[in-house]
């Protein structure tokens, strides 16, 4: 093609979406609550952050079409395939990034592409039903639908997707007698495998024993390698597996938490809230059953250990599992988050708090190393490693206990040195017995550094530096976390327009080229931590509507950091990169409105006087004016989680 | 803004990749045949009006579009009311064709999502009316409406696995290929009913009786003799007893609506040249046309389980599901002729299966009679004979006469339209809307005296006004065109579409909230959709609507942007066909941009299945441009298409020589 025609391809597209349209559904005349409007007095140029800010979200835009022209056909479906859930994991970032931000259009992909994924693999590959996967682990079911929620922080009116919402939770609510998963008497969902078609209770041995994701111990005390080859050795060990395995409950349901509260926050039924606090406090029960320690395998009559003899661990992905706290601790993290975020309950942050002393009790200290055990087996607990951060900074940015607090301290403190708590077991092949166990590399771990070649649920070891930066400890953050985000969308479009990269995890291929990354923005400007892998739901201290737009994100032009988050308050610098323009925008208490706001202080420019004002709110918006090259430093006074979570933009009345 | 031009060189540097509003369809490289034979226009004038009206319609339809869609369907896709699936799929059915004419591509794939997203709701929603994404239970009447939209898909592209797949596995439902589908019996070469579907043949009813013949779209004569009043059906015992004899007697074996299945089969033949879709073709028609045969040469219209005529009506040929006695009758059974015997024309050459059609427009024409000077056809049959006469609407041997060029089908055109002399319109009043419940029985069409003029355009939708869509009310005004008797026709027929896009374009605006909008079903929303095609497919392609029942578009061309290698007229570039015999195809190709050059391919056929011999043009040097006379050009094409490259405010006449039903069709585009 010619490169005349190249360019008027690029600007005719470049016209198109730098302007993003207002919400072209939104015509109705706009009806807001009453909130107080603050006005950005001071004028100074942009911070280099701020600048870089923008500047990332306009290349994200950019990048989002690279990778539907690479793999997806009109219609959305695509060209290849990884496993159900790398499908919708290639999109899942992108709601995310408009309620951010993002260009409308990659909203509008975005579903697109998630209703393609959803056709293929119910009319391809059948494995798809009520446009819910029919049975699959609760791992691989819950990061699947992350990005599904998203959605409605994105457009909670989407009839289409509401009624899916509800259809979603329902079937861990036996509405549909063909999934009947859950079994209320004993409050358990029945297998570690569930989906619309009900639970399964057979499954192949093979994959999951020789990763050792789970154990048949002690049933079978020693499974000798190369079982799986001699056919009458294969058949009985199958047979134990289901019978020992893929029968009961496991820590990892604990995952559809997520799910649950997605349709409780959408549609406000009650029902999703009574089912949802009823099976996690059926969990924290267990705990105490068991000696402050979650079992990780509940039989089909609700007793600990019932399928091995009592014993309480060697479940489907638990405590002898290759990934055990990874694992545990994710469904932990979700759990809590969802049933905090629903109930205002904090004991709920207990439950995940309680697992965390647990290990923290068991901890042990080499070469100056801060290690805690991982796994548990015929002998007890061992498999030392370093306590991954981002578990406390979940935790506490949750909480906003002081205790919480301490705790990060006491693991910062005690991580001298890398690698991190995974570095040895990210293999796509098995485990060779020993060769994943932590050692420290020599190389000190700086609690400042940003990451910049993380893919997928890697992410999370960006939640070390934010902590710091949040802490007072790592000024540069802002700017490293953005460099380092455009280094990985950088690298990520050079991996699109290569015809030979390939992961080497073959069904990762597709998502790490996916260009759109949301962490850094994320935690820059609303606070939040990456979001929970395994079905969590976005938990920020703020988000922001475009008033100009009428549409969620930051306005055009306009850059957000949350400098500070404290329990009864947050810091929030704004900054208009825009020197023609004035934009308006809301801000809004929580993702779901969940906390209050009560006052704002900020200082105000006068003539030759610098006066700080303070504006009472005393509710979940006020809105901020930003005229042409103006910045503000908003302390905004908050009470946390004392409102019933909703989707609801601020101008959707009732 | 300094950093936005910052952003705009990156842009540049990061981005080197076509119109991403779309993004998905390039992602293919296309190879440009290297052999193409090249024509370049060298005649200079001032564009003619109708060439500037075809391309104002286009660009105004393509912002009108958009528009229509974001004010009716909710974010991914879902309509405010679930309709019947016809009416759903109707609401941007027509936006892939308007794509392949040269509407933009975001139209193509906005109609697609569409498409997935009412075929979802129709899955999922409140009631349950596909299932694995074909339409569940239904007959071929409506069906054909549904799936004549899905056939567009193969034009606009292809190479959709997705849409390959459903063409596959939506025939292999209509094969006996299906075992969740036996819709298909293969030893007697029937459908099991007339209501079939995703989930096999739907015989045993339960209160479907109770609408279709009251409203008299079937009957069961002889085995109930005396006329069924409305009302029976509040009688426990009657209505049981009715409902039986009804499954057992209508909903019992084939109708030949069913032969609109045809399309759907040749559509996977269009996509895949599998030769087993082609077989399926012929074997379904032929066992029609011998039932033709043994019944005397009348089309009988139900078909028993064993294949014979009139199985449960005591060898009675007619009474049957839409049938000659129904309320639509000749229209619902003439469609469907239609489209089967174009279809099977289409996909083996053999002009035989036109016969199908002819023979009972023959029919028609051997029981027609003169009532004060007017030529009148009988459209039922009941049980005293043939009634209900009425003027002949052209649309079926317009149909026919596209695909014959036999002077003998030219011959009953002209006859019927002479015979036709005064108005009204023959289903004027005899709509769903104006038409009671019982009144069709007693209907009785009238000379009203009103003159007849068929160089008269309508101004109506390709479907959803006032008049009966499948009427096809330009047939007569559009081949008096091509027959040199209707010169002005190109500018009246673009004025009538343009006219009717802005009616619907100012009803849209006027509705402040569709929720509140009376009577918003999915039947008036296809009435508002501004995208209309007809004429644009009239004056471009050379050739009618695809026929209302699901038939395949049949155009003598189609054409294809060169230079972005993907269907439809470059922007700018305007096109008329003026004349088509049985093997010369004229056209003019016009580019109204004074500074834009584009190239264009045409293609023979709408699947490849012309070819053309050679193109006589006229040469324009320097000097010879306006008055002076022009060089006259003859090229050897030999080819499916050629290319034409159109400079700024160039126009070029072609009279290309054709070679008509030589190729196997195919959805194949030329890279």
């Amino acid at each position: 093609m010619s490169l005349r025609f190249d360019f008027l391809c690029i600007l005719i597209w470049f016209i198109t979406i730098t302007n993003p349209k207002a919400d072209q559904r939104n015509k109705k005349p706009l009806h807001l609550p009453d909130m107080p409007t603050i006005t950005a007095t001071l004028q100074a140029p942009p911070p280099v952050w701020a600048v870089m800010q923008r500047n990332l979200i306009d290349i994200m835009n950019r990048a989002a079409p690279l990778f539907l022209e690479k793999y997806a056909y009109p219609g959305g479906t695509l060209r290849r395939h990884g496993k159900l859930d790398d499908d919708y994991e290639c999109f899942n970032t992108w709601p995310l990034f408009y309620v951010i931000g993002g260009d409308e259009k990659i909203l509008e992909w975005s579903l697109n592409g998630y209703n393609a994924v959803t056709r293929q693999w119910t009319y391809e590959r059948n494995s798809v039903r009520k446009e819910f996967v029919k049975q699959y682990d609760m791992l691989h079911l819950s990061e699947g639908y992350v990005g599904f929620q998203y959605f409605a922080l994105a457009d909670p009116t989407i009839p289409e997707q509401i009624d899916r919402a509800r259809r979603f939770a329902g079937f861990y609510m036996n509405e549909d007698p063909d999934a009947q998963n859950f079994d209320p008497e004993h409050t358990i969902i029945r297998s570690p495998i569930t989906g619309s078609a009900g639970p399964a209770f057979e499954s192949s041995a093979d994959y999951v024993l020789i990763y050792g994701h789970a154990s048949l111990y002690p049933i079978v005390k020693s499974l000798e390698p190369g079982w799986e080859k001699d056919e009458k050795r294969h058949e009985e060990i199958q047979q134990l597996y289901n019978r020992i395995v893929i029968s009961g409950d496991v820590p990892m349901n604990l995952a559809i938490t997520g799910l649950v509260s997605h349709a409780y926050i959408l549609t406000g039924d009650e029902k999703y809230k009574t089912w949802l606090l009823n099976y996690v406090d059926a969990w924290m029960k267990r705990i105490h059953e068991n000696n402050g320690v979650i079992p990780d395998n509940i039989g089909l009559a609700g007793k600990i250990g019932e399928n091995r003899e009592g014993q309480w661990w060697g479940g489907f992905f638990g405590w002898s599992g290759r990934y055990s706290v990874e694992m545990i601790f994710n469904s932990l993290i979700t759990a809590s988050e969802c049933a905090y975020v629903i109930s205002s309950d904090p004991n709920y942050l207990g439950f995940l708090r309680s697992q965390v002393d647990m290990l923290l009790d068991k901890a042990i200290v080499r070469d100056g190393d801060l290690l805690v055990p991982y796994k548990v087996g015929p002998d007890g607990w061992y498999d030392y490693h370093p306590l991954g951060p981002y578990i406390l900074s979940h935790l506490w940015k949750a909480s906003m206990d002081t205790g919480d607090w301490e705790r990060l301290e006491r693991i910062r403190k005690g991580k001298k040195h890398g690698p991190w708590a995974y570095a040895y077991a990210d293999s796509p092949d098995p485990p060779e017995p020993g060769a994943e166990e932590w050692f420290h590399d020599g190389t000190l771990f700086d609690w400042n550094k940003v990451l910049n070649d993380l893919r997928g649920n890697q992410q999370r070891r960006n939640e070390a530096p934010h902590v710091s930066f949040l802490g007072g400890t790592n000024p540069d953050w802002p700017v490293n976390i953005m460099k380092a985000e455009l280094e990985q969308v950088i690298r990520n479009i050079d991996r699109l327009k290569s015809d030979t990269y390939e992961h080497e995890w073959r069904s990762q291929t597709m998502l790490t080229q996916n260009p759109v990354f949301t962490n850094g923005l994320a935690q820059m400007t609303m606070g939040a931590p990456y979001t929970c892998f395994n079905g969590g739901l976005l938990m920020a201290r703020v988000r922001y509507f475009d008033l100009d737009h009428v549409r969620p994100g930051l306005s055009e032009d306009v850059a957000a950091l949350v400098e500070r988050l404290e329990s009864d308050r947050c810091v929030v610098r704004l900054v208009n990169t825009n020197v023609f323009d004035t934009h308006r925008m809301i801000v809004q208490a929580g993702a779901y409105g969940e906390h209050t706001f009560t006052n704002v202080t900020f200082k105000k420019q006068s003539e030759d006087s610098i006066m700080e004002e303070s504006v009472a709110v005393n509710g979940k918006y006020f809105i901020v004016e930003l005229p042409p090259a103006t910045t503000i430093t908003l302390n905004i006074g908050t009470q946390r989680f004392v409102n019933q979570p909703s989707y609801a933009f601020p101008w959707h009345t009732n | 803004m300094r950093y936005k031009s910052a952003g705009l060189l990156l842009s540049v540097i990061l981005v080197r990749a076509c119109i991403p509003v779309n993004p998905g369809c390039f992602a293919v490289e296309h190879g440009m045949p290297s052999d193409i034979i090249k024509i370049t226009a060298t005649q200079k004038s001032a564009p003619p009006g109708w060439a500037i009206m075809e391309r104002h319609l286009i660009d105004t339809m393509n912002e009108a579009a958009p528009e229509f869609l974001n004010k009716y369907a909710d974010r991914g896709g879902r309509m405010p009311t679930i309709g019947k699936p016809d009416d759903m799929y109707e609401v941007f059915g027509n936006w892939p064709l308007f794509y392949i004419i040269g509407g933009n591509e975001e139209l193509f794939e906005l109609s697609f999502q569409q498409w997935n997203a009412i075929t979802r709701q129709l899955t999922y929603g409140k009631s349950k009316r596909v299932d694995r994404e074909f339409v569940m239970n239904y007959d071929w009447f409506h069906n054909s409406e549904s799936y004549k939209y899905f056939y567009y898909f193969g034009l606009a592209d292809p190479q959709i696995p997705e849409n390959i797949d459903r063409a596959k596995r939506f025939a292999a439902m209509y094969m006996g290929d299906d075992p969740l589908a036996q819709n298909y019996d293969p030893e007697f070469k029937i459908m099991k009913s007339p209501l079939t579907g995703s989930t096999g043949p739907w015989i045993e009813t339960k209160r479907h009786a109770e609408y279709m013949l009251n409203y008299g779209h079937a009957s069961l004569y002889p085995i109930i003799k005396e006329y069924l009043e409305p009302g029976w059906e509040k009688d426990p015992e009657k209505a049981e007893e009715i409902n039986k004899l009804y499954n057992e007697v209508v909903t019992r074996g084939d109708t030949p609506i069913s032969l609109n299945a045809c399309a759907l089969i040749a559509n996977a033949y269009l996509y895949t040249g599998e030769e087993k879709y082609k077989d399926w073709i012929i074997g379904y028609v032929d066992a029609w046309l011998q039932r033709i045969e043994d019944n005397n040469g009348i089309l009988p219209d139900n078909i028993g389980l064993t294949g014979k005529i009139g199985e449960y009506r005591d060898g009675q040929w007619w009474g049957g599901h839409f049938g000659w006695s129904a309320r639509y009758s000749q229209h619902m059974i003439f469609g469907a002729l239609t489209s089967a015997a174009e279809t099977a024309y289409l996909v083996t050459g053999d002009s035989k299966y036109l016969s199908l059609l002819r023979s009972q427009i023959d029919v028609l024409f051997d029981n027609s009679k003169r009532v004060d000077k007017q030529l009148v056809f009988p459209y039922r049959y009941g049980s005293d004979g043939w009634y209900d006469y009425r003027p002949l609407e052209i649309r079926e041997l317009s149909h026919l006469y596209n695909m014959s060029i036999a002077p003998d089908d030219w011959k009953r055109i002209e006859t019927v339209l002479g015979g036709f002399k005064y108005g009204p319109r023959p289903y004027k009043g005899y709509n769903d809307f104006e038409l009671p419940m019982t009144g069709w029985r007693t209907f009785r069409w009238e000379s009203n005296g009103e003159p007849m003029d068929f160089t008269q355009v309508v101004s109506n939708g390709d479907i959803g006004d006032e008049h009966m869509e499948q009427e096809e009310l330009n047939e007569a005004p559009r081949q008096l065109f091509l027959a040199g008797r209707n010169p002005d026709f190109p500018e009246k027929i673009l004025e009538a579409n343009y006219r009717e896009m802005l009616r619907r374009i100012t009803v849209s605006r006027s509705i402040e909230d569709i929720y509140s909008y009376p009577g918003l079903i999915s039947e008036e929303l296809a009435g508002l959709n501004p995208v209309v095609t007809k004429g644009l497919v009239f004056l471009t392609m050379g050739g009618p609507q695809a026929i209302y029942n699901g038939g395949l578009l049949q155009v003598r061309v189609r054409y294809y942007d060169a230079d972005k290698k993907h269907p439809g007229l470059p922007e700018g570039v305007a096109a008329l066909v003026e004349k088509l015999t049985a093997d010369r195809t004229v056209l003019q190709l016009v580019n109204t941009s004074a500074l834009e050059s584009h190239a264009v391919i045409i293609q023979a056929g709408a699947y490849g299945e012309h070819e053309f011999t050679e193109a006589i043009y006229a040469e324009y040097s320097a000097e010879s441009n306006g008055d002076k006379n022009p060089e006259y050009k003859s090229l050897r094409i030999d080819n499916k298409y050629f290319l034409v490259e159109l400079p700024p405010a160039t126009s070029i006449s072609l009279d290309i020589g054709t070679r008509r039903y030589v190729n196997t069709p195919s959805y194949k585009q030329p890279w």
